[in-house]
């Protein structure tokens, strides 16, 4: 059966979208926790519905999806749709309070970025970011430089210092890894892999040394750590430049 | 025909480099680190219950250097650590750079959060090929409420071990679709971070991965034996410590036979599964994940085999939180904490519906805004829930210390006792409930009954376990019913009140 012999399909695909957006939100501002299990039960069923919308009738297929618009119209509407939606954000969450207002500021850039992506199949589209490794090494010497500063000028600021740090240990011998594991992936992925290859690399070395009766030192984790992050972003360096040279 | 439509093979087409574009996660990325931090920011100390256990094992670890075994005073020392070092570790590691103590270091969860986000968004995208769906993966992840509850109890390897999962299975993945040194090292090296943080994380791991490899030997068996059978030793080698770890833990429990039949000990979660489900951010959840993944299944841009982990991960969530429904013996509450990575797949999946952009817009604009609005409610409530560690405790702790001998045997409730394990090195018998109980030596749980009976005000097995305080939360909620102890406790004789401020009381027992 062809698209235009089911007619009713697309405005069925979206009343299941206008009811998500409307039950969520009436979910939020009506504070479902006060009717026990009513919510839960409405949302069962809704959701029933709407996959039996989307299994029976067999209608999740490939979608053609419109043709991102102009960027002033993006942009407009992201901007005025987040503003809204974080405006409303902020005032449900009642008295005014700077982590709501914040929170209220990231839902609100959240949003914007859900419209102003490229909508439909980035499949074979995706180019690699122009970034390179000397920013990430820059950006890491900076953390360490702003880490190692903050924890010898201003003792007071723990969180700042251990914010800071932790990104050093967490990131730099995970950036090491994924140079190598993930050598044809761009940038990007390589820095969001970082932080699970650093706390699985880390780990297995905790556990292996207790195993074998090695004292787990923080100060050698840091150091053996950091050796690492530095030496493999200086192969990465290098190999980099030699590939620019040719 | 069916062959080639039930290919394992992804399409090559997915396997394109994340666009420049994808940096709008960092709106996400701050969102998660600033909605789980709320717990901790919110009140005048940070919540936590079980965070009290973390930060004494994490400080064991930093004074030491080795990973304790022992715990000489949690019900009478009768049981051992069954924590794998993960967020210990972790405390350890950021309070040394710091240079402060671990319990300073709690905000860490933060990154942790944005860790995790950031894992969504690469699994999101090697399924869907699409951005806009995997930063909507992503940005659900972000604001799931269940992981602001988390963070307010203090279940921070919980937290670790989601974190990590995305990024094991984004590795399987690839390693699925194109076996190698680099691609089996790197899921080597995720899965033996996640199996090395929490036993349920490992569980999760092991029971995703090992239905779609079930599902890739059925289809397409020699290749797939071979992928199996080279990554298969290597992990072992180097996850070996992890799993001696849990051959032990699993050994002390009585073994896998006793752990998945004694049925007896889960039967209380019933009701707190029922108590978790009945709320906003459940109602939520259920919203998307089940249309979510009814529209993933169909799905033809996502290969069978990423499916096979999306399905199978959220198949074993529903299976051992809600198996008590159909008869299955073992089941365990925090199974629905696993829900939120199949609900962020799931919402992602939800994209591929809807070609209006305004429609979609309207759909993930409202869908984030609840669920962020509820997380915030959620932060509020849970920051004063669960603010057990305070300055009241900590000075009821100092009083305990001066007025106690070092083998007074102290009763408490469960949450303060989760914290003054930490404050004082006395033996004591804490009232935990099954479903938080690991240990199935009976010794043990004879200890964790007796607790609750002492705060029943059962005056046999005060005498009988030779008890010298009970220790009660003043205000609060707690496990059992604070104000029930209060009640049951006051009029007894055999009792005095010996401190008392505006949050904790001590009870003496008089000697005979």
């Amino acid at each position: 059966m062809t698209k235009r012999g089911r007619p009713l399909l697309p405005l069925a695909r979206a009343l299941v979208g206008l009811w998500m957006a409307a039950g969520s939100l009436a979910v939020w501002l009506a504070g479902g926790d006060g009717g026990g299990l009513g919510w839960t039960w409405a949302a069962a069923v809704g959701s029933g519905a709407a996959a039996y919308v989307l299994v029976v009738a067999h209608v999740v297929r490939d979608i053609p999806v419109a043709d991102p618009g102009p960027g002033v119209y993006r942009g407009r509407s992201a901007a005025l749709l987040g503003g809204v939606l974080s405006a409303l954000a902020i005032l449900g969450c009642g008295p005014r309070s700077l982590p709501v207002v914040m929170i209220g500021l990231g839902v609100g850039a959240t949003i914007v970025a859900q419209i102003i992506v490229p909508s439909g199949p980035s499949i074979g589209r995706g180019t690699p970011t122009p970034l390179r490794v000397r920013w990430a090494m820059l950006m890491v010497v900076a953390i360490v430089v702003a880490g190692l500063a903050m924890r010898t000028d201003w003792p007071d600021h723990a969180p700042g210092v251990w914010m800071l740090l932790s990104l050093f240990a967490l990131v730099l011998p995970g950036l090491a890894f994924s140079q190598f594991l993930l050598s044809d992936r761009p940038l990007i992925e390589r820095l969001l892999h970082a932080p699970a290859f650093s706390l699985g690399s880390l780990l297995i070395a905790v556990m292996w040394s207790d195993l074998l009766g090695v004292r787990i030192a923080m100060e050698t984790t840091v150091a053996v750590g950091g050796a690492i992050g530095v030496g493999g972003l200086v192969m990465s360096l290098r190999e980099s430049r030699d590939t620019e040279k040719e | 025909m069916w062959i080639r439509r039930w290919s394992l093979q992804e399409p090559g087409r997915v396997l394109a480099p994340l666009p420049l574009g994808s940096l709008w996660i960092l709106p996400a990325l701050a969102l998660a680190g600033l909605l789980r931090v709320l717990p901790l920011v919110l009140g005048d100390t940070p919540a936590g219950v079980d965070s009290g256990l973390y930060v004494l094992y994490a400080e064991h670890l930093a004074a030491s250097g080795t990973l304790p075994e022992e715990l000489p005073h949690y019900q009478l020392g009768l049981t051992r650590w069954q924590y794998l070092p993960g967020v210990p570790f972790l405390l350890a590691l950021a309070g040394w750079l710091a240079g402060e103590p671990p319990l300073a270091a709690l905000p860490v969860v933060a990154v942790l959060a944005s860790i995790e986000v950031g894992g969504i968004l690469l699994l999101a995208w090697r399924l869907f090929g699409r951005l806009d769906a995997a930063l909507f993966s992503a940005a659900i992840g972000a604001v799931m409420p269940i992981s602001v509850e988390m963070v307010g109890w203090g279940g921070y390897a919980n937290l670790l071990g989601l974190a990590l999962l995305p990024f094991a299975y984004v590795s399987w993945l690839e390693y699925w679709r194109q076996p190698g040194f680099r691609s089996g090292g790197a899921f080597v090296v995720t899965a033996c971070a996640v199996a090395m943080v929490h036993h349920l994380s490992g569980l999760w791991m092991l029971a995703s991965v090992g239905a779609a490899c079930l599902v890739g030997l059925a289809i397409e068996p020699v290749s797939s034996l071979r992928k199996i059978a080279a990554i298969t030793p290597v992990g072992l080698i180097v996850g070996l410590p992890a799993v001696l770890f849990n051959w032990r833990a699993i050994a002390s429990m009585g073994g896998a036979t006793s752990l998945l039949t004694a049925s007896e000990r889960f039967v209380p979660t019933q009701s707190f599964v029922a108590e978790s489900v009945a709320s906003a951010g459940a109602a939520l959840t259920i919203a998307i994940l089940v249309p979510g993944l009814a529209a993933l299944f169909f799905l033809r841009a996502t290969s069978w085999i990423g499916k096979c982990v999306v399905f199978s991960h959220a198949l074993t969530a529903v299976i051992l939180g809600f198996g008590w429904l159909i008869g299955v013996h073992f089941h365990h509450w925090r199974a629905l904490l696993f829900l939120g990575l199949p609900t962020a797949i799931a919402a992602g999946a939800l994209m591929h519906l809807w070609s209006a952009r305004l429609l979609r817009a309207v759909v993930s604009g409202a869908l984030i805004t609840s669920l962020a609005g509820i997380a915030v409610e959620e932060g509020r409530r849970v920051s004063i829930e669960y603010r057990i560690l305070s300055p009241a405790l900590e000075d009821a702790a100092r009083w305990l210390r001066a007025n106690s001998a070092p083998d007074d045997v102290i009763v408490t409730s469960n949450r303060i006792g989760f914290q003054l394990l930490r404050l004082l090195e006395r033996p004591m018998m804490l009232a935990v409930p099954p479903r938080d109980f690991y240990s199935v030596r009976p010794a043990a749980q004879a200890v964790a009954r007796d607790a609750f009976s002492i705060l029943d005000g059962d005056r046999e097995v005060i005498q009988r376990r030779g008890v010298r305080f009970i220790v009660v939360r003043a205000a609060g909620a707690d496990v059992p019913d604070p104000k029930r102890s209060r009640d049951r406790l006051a009029p007894d004789t055999g009792l005095t009140l010996a401190f008392e401020n505006p949050e904790v009381l001590v009870f003496r027992v008089a000697t005979r």
